[in-house]
């Protein structure tokens, strides 16, 4: 085997210059390679960086595009509820509408009622007073008559007396000086309590003059009474007070009739 | 709720009841009726104001009678219910009443039937007064003449 040890040896010894020569032969396709090989390279990288930007062109676009819609989409979302919102504004002022109309319509009819009500309840109030003080005065002129009578009646008297005295005591100085003072006396005091009686009398129907006045009171009252009624109905305070005031026109203008 | 013919039952039945009184009193001779009519047989107003004092009390009697024949057990808003219809009832009765037949009444003079009442009791008692004043007057105006005519005679006597 030695042998072929040197045969191996022989290989080297042959082939060697054999193999650097086609080595060197080799040299320029190898460069070639290698400069094929850096192309490629090369040429992979620019189609890498080539695809990579159009991916990010694409990519950016379809950002683009992306945001463009979520804007839409806002813009419409944005639109559709100020326009559900105006909506509804609408169908809130129809309904404040309608029911202002029901209360004015309220109102109106109520206002008439009031006013008859107010009417009747002032006849009524203006005809008792009227017949009170009708009483109260034919009281007083009887009463009045009676104490004046009495007063003339007294005076009448005293004046005779003093006649007969005159008459019968002519004479008699200190008897009619007892007398005549008699009289006088008597006369004065009938005279001054009548008047004091009279004076009393005034005071009397004056407080029930007033009294039948104040009756009107009760007339306020009744027709109070109903307001607190719309108050059962639920109207607002506002409009109870709405409603009051137009009452009390109704009443005023009544009263200027 | 009552029925509309329980209503005009109890109504009913109410407006009899007072006429009962109405006619009691005049048979009975109460004397809250023959008194005044003697007591002002010479005073024209005051007999007015009597009588119309006294029918105007009876008119208002109407709601204390009432309430005697509604059940007891009935609630209050039933109760209500019966005023309120007994009222338009009471009216016309109170119209047949009003002298004056131009007025034209409103459910306020079933209100004003007590101050009415009020009043004319006021001017009733009024009278009473001046009267009796005025026959103090006159008494005194009687002791003071005679005691005179006393001394008169028995200064002449002298």
């Amino acid at each position: 085997m030695k042998f072929l040890d040197m045969f191996d040896k022989l290989d080297d010894i042959i082939y060697k210059p054999i193999e650097l020569i086609t080595d060197w032969a080799r040299e320029p396709i190898k460069a070639r390679d290698h400069k094929r090989k850096e192309q490629s390279a090369d040429n992979e990288l620019k189609r890498d960086i080539e695809r990579k930007t159009a991916e990010q062109k694409i990519a950016s676009k379809i950002k683009m595009k992306e945001r463009e819609k979520e804007a839409d989409i806002e813009v419409k979302k944005e639109t559709e509820v100020v326009r559900i919102l105006t909506e509804i504004q609408e169908w809130k002022k129809d309904q404040e509408f309608n029911r202002m109309k029901a209360v004015s319509e309220a109102i109106s009819k109520y206002q008439k009622k009031l006013m008859q009500l107010n009417v009747n309840a002032v006849n009524d109030i203006g005809h008792m007073q009227i017949e009170l003080r009708e009483k109260a005065q034919n009281l007083v002129y009887e009463k009045t008559i009676k104490y004046k009578d009495l007063q003339r009646t007294a005076t009448k008297e005293a004046m005779e007396d003093l006649k007969n005295v005159e008459i019968d005591f002519s004479d008699n100085e200190a008897a009619k000086k007892i007398l005549n003072e008699a009289i006088e006396d008597r006369l004065k005091n009938i005279i001054n309590v009548a008047a004091n009686f009279l004076e009393e009398l005034n005071d009397d129907i004056r407080s029930i003059n007033k009294n039948i006045t104040l009756l009107a009171e009760s007339g306020h009252r009744f027709v109070e009474e109903h307001l607190t009624h719309f108050q059962d109905l639920g109207f607002s305070a506002e409009e109870i007070k709405k409603l009051k005031e137009a009452g009390e026109v109704e009443v005023k203008v009544i009263d200027q009739e | 709720m009552l029925s509309s013919q329980d209503t005009l039952t109890f109504s009913l039945l109410a407006l009899k009841e007072a006429r009962k009184v109405l006619v009691q009193d005049f048979i009975e001779e109460n004397p809250e009726i023959y008194r005044p009519m003697f007591q002002y047989e010479k005073s024209n107003t005051q007999m007015m104001l009597a009588k119309e004092k006294h029918i105007i009390t009876w008119l208002d009697s109407h709601w204390n009678l009432i309430e005697k024949n509604l059940n007891q057990e009935l609630d209050s808003t039933v109760h209500n219910e019966f005023r309120y219809s007994f009222a338009e009832i009471f009216l016309r009765l109170l119209k047949k009443f009003d002298t004056d037949r131009r007025v034209r009444s409103s459910p306020l003079a079933i209100r004003l039937l007590k101050p009415k009442i009020d009043n004319l009791e006021k001017l009733l008692d009024l009278g009473d007064r001046h009267d009796n004043r005025i026959n103090k007057l006159l008494y005194d105006s009687d002791r003071h003449k005679r005691i005179f005519e006393r001394k008169f005679a028995e200064l002449k006597g002298e």
